[in-house]
């Protein structure tokens, strides 16, 4: 089963992704729980990489690549892009209630991801940027 | 994405069918502006065709909550799936929002 995509880095495209991460952990028996959690995550990050950077005039930079592996239910989603990089990690999760009080619409879909994922690793590769979202699932 | 307002009485109900992420999720955000701009005060929105939600989505709720409170306008989410559901919980939106299973009893809410 070929475990790739490539979009073109628009926010219609989102539900494209988010079919083919259900579609491919549906075909790796992961329960529905597990797919919607994930399926969320990946959608975060996508969402983060298309609004937050600056389309490339050459339409072959305006792609983001998704890749899915499962080594024995460790899963590995792999994003790539040729946007500027931008840790995850250091980016201060935000109280929700301050949120609130200033009345943003954004601000938590990072935190989402870093609530359901296990680790988010993100790497310079000229010319792309690669994260790596990482989760790892017990079946009973 | 689709969004539909129907006056019932005094409530002003917003039904959301589809997928509510960061393509479609201004369209929620016009629709809950248009209800404040018609003074409303009892909007309810069913989530009974909502098959999907965001950040994006979740972050317009989140945007009202307090003017509603300060004007005391009430925003009752009714209907939703599990799936959708679990989304509020991650960070405990649920307890911010006001969420009831039917649109009943969004309206003696």
């Amino acid at each position: 089963m070929n475990n790739k995509i490539k979009i073109v880095r628009k926010p219609e495209n989102l539900k494209t992704v988010r079919d083919f991460v259900s579609t491919t952990l549906q075909s790796m028996s992961v329960p529905d729980p597990e797919i919607n959690m994930m399926v969320l995550a990946v959608d975060e990050v996508c969402a983060n990489r298309i609004l937050h950077t600056p389309s490339n005039p050459s339409e072959a930079y305006n792609n983001i690549e998704l890749e899915i592996q499962n080594d024995n239910n460790n899963f590995t989603f792999l994003i790539r892009d040729t946007g500027d990089p931008y840790d995850i990690n250091t980016h201060e999760s935000p109280d929700i209630r301050k949120l609130i009080a200033e009345k943003r619409k954004g601000g938590i879909g990072l935190l989402l991801v870093k609530k359901i994922m296990d680790s988010i690793e993100i790497s310079r590769s000229e010319p792309y940027t690669v994260l790596l979202l990482r989760k790892s699932l017990k079946f009973v | 994405m689709r969004i539909t307002t129907v006056k019932e009485n005094e409530f002003y109900i917003i039904g959301i069918e589809g997928d509510l992420d960061a393509s479609s999720s201004i369209q929620l955000d016009q629709a809950i502006e248009e209800a404040v701009a018609n003074k409303e005060s009892k909007i309810i929105v069913d989530c009974s065709q909502l098959e999907y939600i965001s950040s994006a989505g979740l972050g317009v709720f989140m945007s009202y909550i307090h003017d509603f409170q300060e004007n005391n306008i009430s925003l009752v989410l009714c209907q939703l799936s599990e799936k959708v559901r679990n989304v509020f919980q991650i960070l405990g939106l649920d307890e911010l929002i006001k969420i009831v299973g039917t649109k009943e009893e969004a309206k003696t809410n």
